[in-house]
């Protein structure tokens, strides 16, 4: 397995990780926010055919799938693996969306919605593994990240405290521009706290007053970072103009954004 | 986890729910629409206006709980929802069987 890779487990609450490092990897490779959400949601269903039809043969919850994603000049490609049983989606009679409800079968919509999205499918099947490889071309939606406005220039700065309620907290709390040098520094930070074994993280954006391009690709590293740890990050006041950009390159799919720290704490205090 | 709040106006049930519905929790919307419609001839309005992700797990309980309202004359409008779950009710062809509306308002008024 390599960067561009990560392995998740044949249950079903695993599959948001394999879906926010694809959102991570479409939006850096400048896919528009629509084509962004298709992305999620087409892994997201291909996982979930997996997990809930292909895995019987398999030692389920042992048996793990495998998505890697990386950037190709028109887009980017995806490839998902498994070692259940053979199944070629390209071969499964698709549903008919102008059916009504008295003709209209209960399964097959995520096969639609693979054929229907994605620009190229390919499933081979070889030493006992299913990869199906699909390739989501940029359109001429495609937001350039180089292309993120930028915001007035208060000095960037912030601060890492634990969280007065509840010390396994984290608080992050940005002032000014989120430029790559701030995020940077945030991101070692936070790789140390990880690996002391801090897993949950509060982003107080309340004081931050825009975001350059490399912050944001750093954002969509970090969070990927605190996921692989089984963590979890809340961002908390985010201001309108950057929630905005989130939404605009699919980032709102994968982050989790309230509106005060209080009910980012009582977010991460739920149980999962 | 999906947060759900039920409230009648007038005759019409009207429930929000709020979450991003995949298929790890899909299964809480078919429950709760199972447990707060027991009255299947009921006539509900579901407001998805904060629902910020909807996969076909999702849209399953859509049609199951429209199904049985409809066996017994009660019926199942969808009100507000974002562009994202828009999107995925028009590829399916859900847009076309259940009935959505741009407003709460508009969707308890259309009863």
């Amino acid at each position: 397995m390599t960067d561009s890779c990560v392995q998740i487990s044949c249950v079903l609450s695993d599959i948001a990780r394999a879906c926010s490092f694809v959102v991570g990897v479409a939006t850096q490779a400048g896919l528009s926010g629509r084509d962004v959400e298709h992305c999620y949601l087409v892994v997201d269903e291909i996982c979930t055919n997996i997990i809930e039809h292909g895995s019987i043969t398999t030692d389920c919850p042992e048996a793990l799938i495998e998505v890697c994603c990386y950037a190709v000049p028109q887009g980017i490609c995806i490839e998902i693996r498994d070692n259940s049983i053979e199944f070629d989606p390209l071969s499964f009679p698709l549903p008919d969306p102008s059916d009504g409800l008295d003709r209209r079968g209960d399964g097959g919509w995520g096969i639609y919605f693979l054929r229907k999205l994605m620009d190229d499918v390919r499933h081979d099947f070889a030493n006992g593994q299913n990869k199906l490889t699909l390739v989501k071309k940029r359109t001429s939606e495609a937001v350039s990240l180089d292309s993120v406005p930028t915001s007035e220039n208060s000095e960037p700065s912030y601060t890492l405290t634990p969280h007065l309620q509840d010390q396994r907290v984290m608080m992050i709390s940005l002032e000014g521009r989120y430029t790559g040098v701030i995020a940077e520094a945030v991101g070692d930070d936070v790789a140390h706290l990880l690996q002391q074994g801090v897993k949950w993280f509060i982003m107080d954006c309340a004081g931050a007053t825009g975001l350059s391009s490399a912050g944001l690709k750093h954002l969509v590293k970090l969070s990927q970072r605190v996921q692989d740890r089984k963590g979890k990050i809340i961002f908390s006041g985010v201001p309108m103009q950057i929630e905005e950009l989130f939404g605009l390159v699919g980032l709102d799919l994968i982050f989790t954004m309230v509106e005060t720290t209080d009910q980012a704490l009582r977010e991460l205090q739920k149980k999962p | 986890m999906l947060e759900f709040v039920s409230q009648f106006i007038e005759a019409i049930k009207v429930i929000h729910v709020r979450g991003r519905i995949d298929s790890s929790n899909a299964h809480e919307l078919g429950d709760y629409l199972k447990m707060e419609l027991t009255d299947a001839s009921q006539q509900v309005v579901l407001d998805l206006s904060e629902v910020s992700y909807m996969s076909s797990a999702g849209l399953g309980e859509l049609v199951a709980a429209y199904r049985r309202l409809q066996q017994h004359k009660g019926d199942l409008r969808l009100a507000q929802p974002s562009a994202r779950v828009r999107d995925v009710l028009e590829l399916s062809g859900l847009d076309t069987v259940l009935q959505v509306y741009s407003s709460r308002i508009d969707a308890v008024m259309s009863y």
